[in-house]
């Protein structure tokens, strides 16, 4: 692992397009400024696990095993109606 | 072609029904194709399996049927990604996982969408960074309060 010291403010450069700068310091608490390409997903690494394991477990799923198919709850709401995704034209 | 399943046994499949995930899933990265095994008497959920791996499938859910407020936003590269321009073109489903409790403790994950451009066969898993789902929501719970609100 690379090991380098930033104090405030200051930034490093990753592959000339990411860059990453302490932007706050309080108490055991480090706020960080992430400018990437839109592209290079970024996200916590505690979410970024939970989603992996979540998907492990998932994939564990077989019918006739933990469950029946006719075992799966039934919705009264019509999907269809019920699309709720935004699509968002501006990033940040 | 014939695709080797260990849910489902082996089954044909026409080269059009596969569904390229073009960053496959967090834990199966190097999996990219799938296609989608319907199930009787439910369009709400589906099963998405992996052509090259026959133990691989998730057991996928509607999330609008039981969580009509379920709401993101879907970044504009994705949306160039997935080949579609408005959120009709796009189908949403959420993995499910059964804990040891049984079905009824059946849990879904609305942080990590899988969205599918039906129309051109391309697929990705989100990840919402929000922080306003979490990877474990209950279904029957959810279907117990819809019931007594019904009433």
């Amino acid at each position: 692992m690379l090991v380098l010291t930033r104090k405030l403010n200051q930034t490093i450069v990753i592959d000339d397009r990411i860059r990453v700068t302490v932007l706050e310091i309080a108490g055991d608490k480090i706020k960080l400024g992430i400018e990437a390409p839109k592209e290079v997903p970024v996200m916590r690494q505690e979410l970024y696990q939970a989603v992996e394991q979540e998907n492990v477990e998932a994939a564990r799923l077989k019918p006739g095993g933990e469950f029946q198919l006719g075992e799966l709850p039934k919705p009264k709401v019509n999907p269809m109606t019920n699309h709720k995704i935004k699509f968002s034209k501006k990033e940040d | 072609m014939q695709v080797n399943t260990s849910r489902f046994g082996t089954l044909e499949v026409a080269e059009k029904e596969i569904i390229e995930f073009i960053h496959g899933f967090l834990g199966f990265g190097r999996l990219k194709e799938y296609f989608m095994v319907p199930i009787a008497d439910t369009p709400y959920f589906i099963w998405l399996q992996a052509k090259e791996d026959p133990e691989l499938a998730f057991l996928l859910v509607n999330p609008f049927a039981f969580f009509p407020d379920y709401e993101f936003d879907l970044p504009e590269h994705y949306q160039k990604e997935l080949g579609i321009d408005k959120p009709e073109d796009v189908t949403v489903y959420c993995t499910l996982t059964i804990p040891p409790e049984g079905v009824e403790a059946m849990t879904t994950n609305l942080v990590s969408p899988v969205l599918i451009n039906p129309r051109q066969r391309r697929g990705m898993q989100l990840v919402l960074e929000t922080g306003k789902y979490t990877t474990k929501h209950r279904l029957f719970q959810r279907l117990e309060r819809a019931r007594v609100a019904g009433e």
